[in-house]
């Protein structure tokens, strides 16, 4: 059970043009700006471990 | 072991008295022994000991976060002093700084919002919801509500700040979450986070003991939240709306790196408070579990972060999503659930090895956002995974065996343990 929970796009070879208007792809776009290493959307992060502040 | 962000507790007394508080209300009262407020001794030592762990860790960036008590009642100085301190030190060594503010919000004005643009800390304000809701629990010291005081000095931020000031709620499942959410909309509020209440296996929300266990297993907070995600999701592309839980869970579930956080995932912590006088304690929220619980005898004065980290309660809290109980070792949604927050987990009979009492909250939320995804995604996406079924994950764990595995005493089990009383 637990290996279908995850839904891997990368393992799909992930095309951002799939999901224009789509409402991932925000969060898409935010992994693929970190090339896909950090996803940099969230502001309200005070409790959080790695917060995402804007860059100041 | 990298600590990457201090919650500093630059005043330990607040012009709020909300009902929940762990600071006040929940039974700890190691507050009536700190300073009002942080001395500037205890910045420069904070700084240092922030120089010595980032070269320690060779880190390029570092958070501070200011709290309280009310982080507004420290005075401007204070600010201007610590940040124009840190940046010169860490800069210096080609370290970033970044600073936040978590706040009631009272205290805003233009003279306050300047400060904040010159010295680029980000805000963040406490809102639990509608007047009705936000004023049962945030009330002043003469139990009068906040709300119209939160709201204007919201505004006032978002006419003077630079960067538009967040808003962290926590959930009341009595309240109408559509009615919360059309209220962060008609605020204009763009990012906000939603909290669990603190709450662990023995007290509830209000720091008294749960009812019944049906109180307990009930999950009112997921189908709350279910209904704003719901909409939030429908509506995402149009408002551009950020709520940090659901986008944590959402890149959990998609795999993407550095999604987690203390609540969800399997990353390590890596924050550490420091106490007005400059005590090192690991996360608030743990105080609910009893006088001094968070107390680690660690200072910034004689310890280093690392050395910190090494004292017992930090070193759990800092493996929260690692050191688990044997039901979510075991469980389909462990690497996106993570367990929850470590706070939720506590029992005075077993320490931390326990479901969080948040778990069927947790499974139905998380099943559910798979699910939206799943069913949203373009077909070519499709092939190989599957959406997941609540009463599958749920029927999974209700018969889950909690002795399985425990005639080998695990290093976990002994962990979690070791801090019942």
């Amino acid at each position: 059970m637990k290996n279908k929970f995850k839904i891997d796009l990368s393992s799909k070879g992930l095309n951002l043009d799939d999901f224009k208007n789509h409402a991932l792809e925000s969060n898409l776009q935010a992994a693929q700006i970190r090339g896909g290493e950090r996803v940099d959307y969230a502001k309200v992060t005070f409790r959080r471990i790695d917060p995402h502040w804007p860059d100041a | 072991m990298i600590v990457n962000s201090l919650i500093i507790k630059v005043a330990s007394r607040c012009n709020l008295n909300c009902s929940y508080c762990y600071v006040y209300n929940l039974g700890d009262k190691t507050y009536l022994n700190q300073p009002k407020l942080m001395s500037d001794d205890t910045f420069i030592k904070i700084i240092d000991r922030t120089l010595e762990h980032c070269l320690e860790q060779n880190l390029k960036i570092f958070t501070f976060i200011f709290h309280g008590g009310e982080p507004m009642l420290q005075k401007k100085e204070f600010y201007i002093n610590f940040v124009n301190t840190a940046n010169t030190v860490l800069n210096k060594n080609s370290i970033r700084a970044r600073y936040a503010m978590q706040t009631n919000g009272l205290l805003i004005d233009k003279k306050w919002s300047e400060l904040f643009n010159n010295l680029k800390i980000y805000l963040g304000i406490s809102l639990d919801g509608y007047k009705e809701i936000n004023d049962k629990y945030r009330v002043d010291h003469k139990n009068k509500g906040s709300f119209d005081k939160v709201v204007k000095g919201l505004k006032i931020g978002q006419k003077f700040l630079k960067s538009q000031p967040g808003i962290l709620s926590v959930i009341d499942p009595s309240s109408d979450p559509i009615k919360y959410y059309n209220l962060m909309k008609d605020l204009r509020v763009k990012n906000f986070d939603l909290l669990w209440p603190h709450a662990n296996i023995d007290l509830n929300p209000e720091g008294k003991p749960w009812e019944n266990s049906s109180t307990k297993k009930s999950i009112v907070y997921s189908d709350w939240l279910i209904k704003i995600f719901d909409i939030w999701y429908k509506e995402k592309k149009q408002t551009n709306m950020n709520i940090t839980m659901f986008n944590s869970i959402i890149g959990l579930i998609l795999n993407f790196k550095y999604s987690g956080n203390e609540d969800f995932g399997l990353d390590e912590v890596g924050n550490l408070v420091i106490e007005t006088n400059g005590d090192i304690q690991v996360v608030g929220a743990l105080k609910l579990c009893g006088d001094g619980f968070t107390v680690s005898g660690a200072s910034i004065k004689d310890h280093s972060f690392s050395k910190a980290l090494e004292t017992k309660l930090a070193n759990l809290y800092y493996n929260s999503h690692k050191y688990l109980c044997n039901k979510c070792m075991e469980c389909p949604i462990l690497e996106v659930c993570g367990g929850g927050p470590i706070y939720s987990r506590y029992s005075s009979v077993n320490g931390f090895n326990n479901e969080s009492i948040y778990c069927k909250d947790f499974v139905k939320l998380i099943v559910h956002i798979q699910n939206t995804i799943y069913s949203s995604l373009p077909e070519i996406y499709k092939d190989k995974f599957e959406s997941i079924d609540y009463e599958e994950v749920v029927g999974f764990l209700d018969n889950f065996d909690n002795d399985f595995n425990q005639e080998v005493i695990t290093e976990n089990f002994k962990k979690l343990t070791s801090f019942s009383s």
